[in-house]
């Protein structure tokens, strides 16, 4: 086995379903790229971390969107002495630890700018281009200059990031905000049953369609997060995941709907002209 | 990564209606269909208790996937069956013919072996031999709605009872 940090990586990518990226930087930081089986066109979801260790290369490999990770490392496991393995686990441990410390910071400094842009924005345009391109309705959502803002709470109503849309339908996200099991829900609160949807346009179309409250989890990887979440604030309500018909869409969907016992419904396309 | 892949893609392709009856259909399934105490959903059929004043209590998982396509029987209106649709630990949708006359073999102990040798399971500590008795009798007492099949012995046409 030879330390070859691209073999390492290529067959971590592999192992999530990704392709890595022809060149690596061994920087240690988060560097997103796109990748061509699992994302759409302009997305940046899949992502990695590399570092040089001095004796090994080793690191992260994820995607956003699947909500997946791996760990590799250039030495395989045999290659280990014992009290490497030991001592290679503390660095981990620390590391991890070091990163949840951060984040949690990152989640909080972010949280304040969620008010800050929330609260100095205006009430959205039903006539922005976004809403008249998709044919949706304004749906607790507000605008700042040109771009719309898309609140993002978890479960005990608190608002913890922001997704802006702008004219021509481009995403991002808050940076440093806490996405996870956090959802924009329309329609209020649900009575007995509730969908969840992808993105904002589908969740507003599903509700104003069927008056049924549908929450808005932003990625197919937020999709089993935010059915968790709304299982344990409401245990007895129905819970419907409206995919998004691509493969990562029906896979995340079904994870979902399996582990709050809720149901998939994909759209239909075979009878569109 | 088509074009196409949302509801509100299909909505502006294909018309709000069909979404509106694509979703509801799918929120009625999920509700579940009811057959006495019994509830028919997507995952499976849950038993519901009842508190003293008589309303539902809780949910209790009976048995796996396994729901009523329709009431069979032979021409001469006799050898009554129930086809069943179930989910096998594959997840494949499969259908098999249940005769009532199990039912009564062995205290039902040949129907549920019939829906066991398929894949089927039931839920844990749940009475299966009373119970997959009440389960199939609420079907047949709420089978007025439910597709009528007629078993044929060979392929052509049949005289039906009373001649229909």
């Amino acid at each position: 086995m030879d330390n070859d940090p691209s073999e390492a990586i290529r067959t971590a990518c592999a192992e999530i379903g990704t392709t890595p990226p022809s060149s690596i930087i061994f920087d240690g930081g988060v560097h997103r790229y796109h990748c061509p089986l699992t994302d759409k066109p302009g997305e940046k979801n899949a992502w990695y971390k590399a570092c040089d260790n001095g004796d090994s290369f080793g690191g992260t490999v994820g995607h956003w969107r699947l909500n997946i990770k791996r760990n590799w490392n250039s030495r395989s496991r045999q290659e280990f002495t014992q009290a490497e393995r030991i001592e290679y686990a503390r660095r981990m441990n620390e590391a991890r630890e070091k990163e949840q410390a951060e984040r949690q910071q990152r989640h909080a400094t972010a949280r304040k700018r969620a008010d800050v842009h929330f609260n100095v924005s205006q009430p959205a345009d039903p006539h922005h281009p976004y809403l008249i391109k998709k044919g949706v309705a304004v749906h607790g959502i507000r605008q700042n200059c040109g771009t719309l803002l898309i609140p993002i709470r978890n479960a005990a109503g608190v608002l913890t990031s922001l997704q802006y849309l702008e004219k021509d339908g481009s995403k991002k996200f808050l940076y440093g905000g806490e996405i996870t099991g956090c959802y924009h829900a329309i329609g209020g609160k649900p009575v007995d049953s509730i969908l969840i949807a992808e993105g904002y346009a589908t969740a507003a179309t599903i509700f104003e369609i069927t008056g049924q409250p549908t929450a808005c989890a932003f990625n197919a990887g937020n999709l089993k997060p935010v059915a968790l979440a709304i299982r344990d604030k409401f245990p007895g309500i129905t819970i419907i995941i409206a995919a998004d018909c691509d493969p990562v869409g029906i896979r995340s969907a079904e994870a979902a709907a399996a582990a709050v016992g809720g149901s998939v419904v994909i759209p239909d396309f075979s009878e569109v002209a | 990564m088509g074009a196409d892949s949302d509801f509100n893609d299909q909505a502006k392709r294909g018309g709000k209606l069909a979404v509106a009856k694509k979703i509801n259909t799918a929120i009625d399934a999920a509700k579940g269909l009811p057959f006495g105490q019994f509830i028919i959903k997507p995952d499976g059929v849950y038993m519901t208790t009842v508190d003293r004043e008589g309303k539902p209590k809780e949910e209790i998982f009976f048995c796996t996937y396994l729901s009523p396509v329709g009431l069979a029987r032979n021409i001469k209106g006799a050898d009554y069956s129930i086809l069943f649709e179930m989910k096998n630990p594959d997840g494949q949708l499969v259908q098999f013919l249940l005769s009532l006359e199990s039912l009564h073999i062995g205290g039902g102990e040949v129907a549920r072996i019939e829906y066991a040798k398929r894949g089927g399971s039931f839920g844990a500590g749940i009475r299966t031999k009373q119970a997959f008795a009440d389960f199939v009798n609420s079907i047949m007492k709420n089978s007025k709605n439910l597709p009528r099949i007629t078993l044929a012995e060979r392929t052509g046409w049949v005289q039906l009872k009373g001649g229909k």
